[in-house]
């Protein structure tokens, strides 16, 4: 099927829920709401014609500095002052977050992006670990990577990084640690309480 | 037929090395002097210094590392574990599965601070004496990682005592090898410090002066 053919039978079925569509590009997305999005998995993987049976790779963006329509931040960047001073961007686009599916069909050849944005401020996804069961690996990366809470996911924890650490490492407002336990973790350049 | 070929390998056919000396210098390898050297008594040593010599010269013949890679650099170390390069050669070959059984950590690659609380344990779990080798430019100072590593620890220096930095990204085996050869001298008390062993500090802080 197509990207076209996909979308239109997305939007029979599911109507308001699929939000937003691109094709033409190097791989066509579709964007849906997160509420609906385990129907949906399961819709995708389970009719004949779509056959999604592979989840190929599951990430979480920042769309901090990203407008609606997904132009970047490399259109606007922080302007220098004549006199050296940094003149910060005011973004007026949401600062969002997001998690990308990957999606794709071995029987009928085709893949798929499927996307979801989530607010910051309670970043909340129907887990798919009941879809694609590989897709439970991923959602604890993203978790452990971006705070993205997956409902549903029986054994959500932080799969890279220990337990005890403290923030969400790829998001655009994360500080670094001065340390990890007794470890320090910056620079010589930047530690004050650590002498070599 | 053409003529049968040497023997020796091409690089070496007309360069061969004519004296001991001369072949012991081109190999860096002193363990014949070093022998000759406690065998032969010197009359104004104490007996310890002999003994302590022969103990010296014990530990850096049979060096054994700690089975223990981290990233990219583990590969190298591979390589100069393997046939081409056989660190074998130099007594260091029996790479142990056990922090119990090695004298020698080679942190070979980038040292998260997951990792670090391993290293540390594991560090602590070998016997003394014992060294380190710090390998590739991560377990020397971050690397790459040094300002928006937020997982790496800058240096594993931070966590364990260092002997040997062995500089490269990652290193060649030779360089590794040569980082062997300098912790073997350090230990032979040719060039560097050793550092104390902690239960000799421990011992000797509890005699009163």
């Amino acid at each position: 099927m197509t990207h076209e053919q996909i979308h239109q039978r997305l939007a029979q079925r599911f109507g308001a829920a699929i939000l937003d569509s691109k094709d033409g590009i190097a791989q066509p997305w579709i964007l849906v709401d997160p509420q609906s999005l385990d129907e949906i998995a399961r819709f995708l993987r389970d009719e004949h014609d779509l056959a999604f049976e592979r989840s190929l790779c599951i990430s979480g963006v920042d769309y901090e500095g990203y407008d609606a329509a997904g132009k970047g931040k490399h259109r606007e960047i922080n302007q220098y002052e004549e006199n050296g001073t940094v003149r910060p961007v005011d973004f007026t686009a949401s600062a969002d977050l997001g998690v990308v599916y990957h999606l794709e069909s071995l029987a009928h050849r085709h893949k798929l992006a499927l996307k979801v944005r989530v607010p910051r401020a309670k970043p909340q996804v129907a887990s798919v670990g009941a879809v694609w069961p590989t897709a439970l690996w991923g959602e604890r990366e993203t978790y452990d990577m971006f705070g993205i809470e997956f409902l549903g996911h029986p054994d959500l924890r932080r799969i890279l990084l220990p337990e005890d650490w403290e923030g969400w490492p790829l998001r655009k407002d994360y500080q670094m640690p001065s340390r990890y336990r007794d470890i320090p973790l910056e620079g010589l350049g930047y530690s004050e309480g650590f002498k070599r | 037929m053409s003529e049968h070929p040497s023997n020796s390998p091409v690089w070496l056919q007309g360069k061969k090395p004519d004296s001991r000396v001369e072949r012991e210098h081109m190999l860096d390898f002193h363990v014949d002097e070093d022998l000759a050297k406690v065998s032969r008594p010197q009359p104004d040593n104490v007996i310890l210094a002999k003994v302590d010599e022969l103990f010296r010269w014990a530990q850096l013949s049979s060096l054994w590392p700690m089975t223990f890679g981290l990233a990219c650099c583990a590969i190298e170390m591979m390589s100069a574990a393997g046939t081409r390069y056989d660190m074998d050669r130099f007594g260091a070959g029996a790479m142990r599965g056990s922090p119990r059984q090695t004298d020698m950590m080679i942190v070979s690659g980038t040292v998260t601070a997951k990792m670090a609380i391993r290293i540390k344990r594991l560090y602590d779990q070998m016997p003394e004496p014992k060294w380190v080798i710090a390998m590739g430019s991560c377990a020397i100072g971050g690397g790459p990682y040094f300002k928006y590593g937020y997982h790496v620890v800058k240096g594993v220096d931070l966590v364990v005592p260092v002997d040997v930095y062995v500089p490269g990204c990652p290193p060649r085996p030779e360089v590794l090898l040569d980082g062997l050869l300098r912790l073997q001298d350090k230990i032979r008390g040719k060039r560097g410090k050793l550092r104390t062993p902690k239960w000799i500090t421990d011992y000797l802080s509890l005699i009163p002066k």
